[in-house]
């Protein structure tokens, strides 16, 4: 009987506290204003479940830390800050060690080896002030060799889950790369890891090359290329090195291609006498259609991402500027409209937005504006800065910006869509003409 | 004796090799397994990735292409391909003058949202109107909760009230006539009925605030009212219902146990207290500081993220729980903005809690937090 007393008495205090929280006014406060600043991440070296996986624990989780940095949506707590480590990666974390450190987020992981030499590569994401976890643990395997796209896809799952938006991080650059003086300047193609790792070369430097291109396959490469003399086209597949010149008929000129999002046509700039239009090529059969037909010079055109329009630059009207058409060709509007002249535009994988290339005032500028031209964007300034490639998520920009005077050099930088972050890529040598892939699969 | 102690020796004994060989593991707070993603990163376009050297490209193809007619003499230089940036730095010396007026008749400009300006109705006679404006809504996508106010197209004015000039309607046949009768109303100069004098039915005291214009030597100041009227007490909330009559031993337990929890919970007559523009202020800039809006700003479309959320406050500021309210299950971006508003909220906590008006909320207080992340914004340039 003093048992139930005991629960009853119990049930009735409860209730009460409940009644008593619920005598609580409610007052409604807007909460305005708010800061902008990268978030506090910490990144502890991964556990090593395995002696083999020891000299790996650290350089994962350099690497995820150096993705999440690179956004300048996050920023590092150093090492040197934390109270404890994580040495059991299915231990619950004491928060109270992290959030007195200011750690908004933090990453633990553990990585293994097994007995066929694969690598086990597994972490955990927690909001500290909240004490929870976000979303699941996660595990990825593969060779040991790949160790750093592991630690990529790592770095995008985390990105995903903490901005909402899609990573971009196992991602590959190709690029125009450059050496020697600037009037005697060798150029080849090189691809590399979007943070300038893993750099490879495509083509000897025997002849100039321009504008490479990704398939969205991101096994193939268009590029143009002036080993013949006169600028052509060729196809490049990088798995087989077998390489192939777009069009056989090499008496025209031929710039500026850039694949269809289907990878089933080129769509490029084709120099006929003094008049340059734009055609698209079919990849299957190589036939070539003409999509534009003015007495001005159509160039550096772009597909969006439905491939049912093309952005290009033309100075039809007087100066160059940017118009879009359909993809079968047709009448072309005018989307420019500042003052200037506008080049090199590409199509946002979201579809939502132009980047493009402006020159005024004997200044260069990397942009954005809405596919109908509204609220154009500056994000940079510069001597020479040019040609635009979007990150797989559309939310960072890669340009090269060149250097005034006799030593002038090209390098790549990133810019984030709203003008912040302005990193330069580590290449190791000039680099100029970058074009981002989508995320590797 | 010597019994107690084997047992008490062996059960340490058994304790320490229990913990020994992890047992005591079991104690500690276990995550779960992670979910298993195994990502294939063998693939045959790696490029040969871990070598630097250049791949060996098939000469024997190359030799296959036909090469061009034309010789090298007359090839065009390599910068062709981004000569119309180059050769336009010269020309942009006065780049806005040299430029040629756009050809605006080209332009599609963008679609400018339609303006709906509902234009006062001209004929005057027409009856009002007592039905409510037709309110614009905009298309739904599934975040209409959140849209900000403005997206409403504003509601188009009612029409003025005016003089009824239709005629009235004919009184039923059986309408009861006014019995009453009015003095007649004459146009010569004293035809009219006297009507017997009324006492004034303003209050005196309101009489004597009426100034003229000309008076000067009385300060306005002087006729300003000194306080403000108490506004009116809400309305008491109810208490809880007293414990019925006991009607055996077990009710009166009962009787005695909600008695008691009562006494020991303190249950104090509802607080209607509020707070004052400054306090609510103090709370929403501590809130601010805190909150970091980099992962919205950056999203499409972010002014439509507004997410409300609850917070319990005891007495002392502290934060007891924090709580989605509206979207009440946040996904998407939504997930992200809300978390960015809790952890907000936990922030402030973990520096110092909310700085509540002591003595002002004995019970806590639950406030109900906007974050609007389109408010302080200086706008798009």
């Amino acid at each position: 009987m003093n048992q139930i007393n005991y629960v009853i008495t119990a049930v009735f205090v409860l209730l009460a506290g409940m009644a008593g929280a619920q005598e609580r006014p409610t007052i409604e406060i807007d909460i305005s204003g708010g800061v902008i600043e990268p978030m506090p991440v910490a990144v502890p070296d991964f556990v090593a479940e395995t002696n083999g996986a020891r000299r790996l624990s650290g350089d994962i989780a350099s690497v995820v830390m150096a993705d999440l940095a690179n956004t300048g949506l996050f920023r590092e707590i150093p090492g040197t800050a934390y109270i404890a480590g994580v040495t059991n990666f299915n231990a619950q974390p004491v928060f109270s060690d992290w959030s007195v450190v200011n750690v908004q987020a933090l990453v633990t992981g553990a990585v293994s080896t097994g007995n066929d030499g694969q690598l086990v590569v597994k972490f955990r994401l927690f909001d500290v002030f909240a004490q929870q976890q976000i979303g699941e643990g996660v595990q990825y395997t593969g060779t040991q060799d790949n160790w750093r796209r592991m630690a990529h896809k790592v770095a995008d799952t985390i990105y995903t889950r903490i901005t909402g938006e899609s990573g971009y991080f196992d991602s590959r650059v190709v690029f125009v790369s450059e050496t020697g003086s600037k009037n005697d300047r060798k150029k080849r193609l090189a691809v590399m890891d979007y943070d300038g790792a893993n750099l490879q070369y495509l083509t000897d430097d025997s002849s100039i090359v321009l504008a490479p291109r990704f398939a969205s396959n991101g096994r193939d490469v268009i590029y143009t290329s002036y080993e013949s003399g006169l600028p052509q086209v060729f196809l490049l597949n990088m798995e087989s090195g077998r390489r192939t010149q777009l069009l056989e008929d090499a008496t025209n000129m031929a710039t500026a291609p850039r694949f269809s999002p289907d990878g089933t046509k080129v769509v490029m700039s084709i120099i006929e006498g003094s008049n340059t239009d734009i055609y698209a090529v079919d990849l299957s059969t190589r036939q070539r259609t003409r999509l534009t037909n003015s007495s001005g010079i159509d160039t550096t055109p772009s597909y969006s991402p439905d491939g049912s329009q093309i952005v290009f630059a033309s100075d039809r009207g007087g100066s160059q500027q940017l118009y879009v058409m359909s993809a079968n060709g047709g009448e072309a509007r005018r989307i420019s409209a500042g003052g200037g002249s506008y080049g090199t535009p590409v199509w946002s994988p979201r579809g939502d937005m132009i980047a493009f290339t402006k020159i005024r005032a004997g200044r260069f500028h990397i942009g954005v504006m809405r596919v109908d031209g509204s609220r154009e964007n500056l994000l940079t300034a510069s001597f020479i800065d040019e040609a635009p490639t979007w990150s797989p998520n559309g939310r960072v920009l890669m340009f090269f910006r060149e250097t005034a005077g006799a030593n002038g050099a090209p390098q790549i930088y990133s810019v984030d869509l709203t003008g912040r972050n302005l990193k330069r890529v580590d290449t190791p040598s000039f680099a100029s003409d970058p074009d981002w892939s989508g995320v590797l699969r | 004796m010597q019994t107690g102690t084997i047992i008490s020796g062996t059960a340490h004994v058994a304790l320490v090799a229990f913990a020994m060989v992890g047992g005591l593991d079991w104690w500690q707070d276990s995550l779960p397994e992670p979910r298993i993603t195994t990502v294939t990163l063998i693939r045959a376009a790696e490029l040969d990735v871990q070598s630097s050297a250049a791949p060996q490209v098939p000469m024997a193809e190359i030799d296959q292409i036909a090469q061009p007619e034309i010789s090298i003499d007359s090839a065009i230089a390599p910068s062709a391909e981004t000569a119309p940036n180059l050769t336009e730095i010269d020309q942009t010396a006065t780049p806005d003058a040299a430029d040629a007026e756009p050809d605006l008749s080209a332009l599609v400009l963008p679609d400018q949202p339609e303006l709906v300006v509902a234009a006062p109705t001209v004929d005057s006679m027409a009856p009002p109107s007592d039905t409510a404006p037709e309110i614009f809504q905009p298309a739904l996508n599934g975040n209409e909760l959140n849209a900000p106010v403005s997206m409403s197209r504003p509601p188009p004015p009612r029409n003025a009230p005016r003089v009824d000039a239709t005629a009235a309607p004919k009184p039923p046949e059986n309408a009861e006539q006014n019995t009453e009768s009015a003095p007649e109303v004459s146009d010569q100069p004293g035809g009219e009925v006297e009507s017997p004098p009324q006492d004034a039915l303003a209050p005196q005291e309101a009489t004597t605030e009426i100034t003229p214009e000309g008076r000067t030597d009385v300060a306005i100041s002087a006729f300003a009212p000194q306080s403000a009227s108490r506004p009116p007490r809400r309305p008491a909330r109810l208490r809880l219902p007293p414990a019925a009559p006991a009607q055996d031993d077990l009710q009166d337990e009962i009787g005695a146990a909600v008695q008691a929890a009562q006494e020991a919970s303190q249950i104090t007559p509802p607080v209607m207290a509020d707070l004052t523009g400054e306090e609510r202020a103090v709370i929403g800039d501590v809130v601010s500081a805190k909150w970091n809006k980099s992962n919205i700003t950056g999203q499409e479309n972010f002014e439509q993220y507004v997410v409300r959320i609850t917070v319990e406050v005891n007495a002392g500021g502290r934060v007891e729980a924090v709580s989605p309210l509206e979207p009440a299950t946040p996904s998407g971006i939504f997930d992200i903005a809300y978390r960015a508003a809790r952890s907000a909220v936990l922030q402030a906590d973990s520096a110092g809690g909310i700085p509540l008006p002591e003595g002002k909320f004995p019970n806590g207080v639950r406030l109900v937090l906007r974050f609007d992340p389109a408010s302080g914004e200086i706008g798009f340039n």
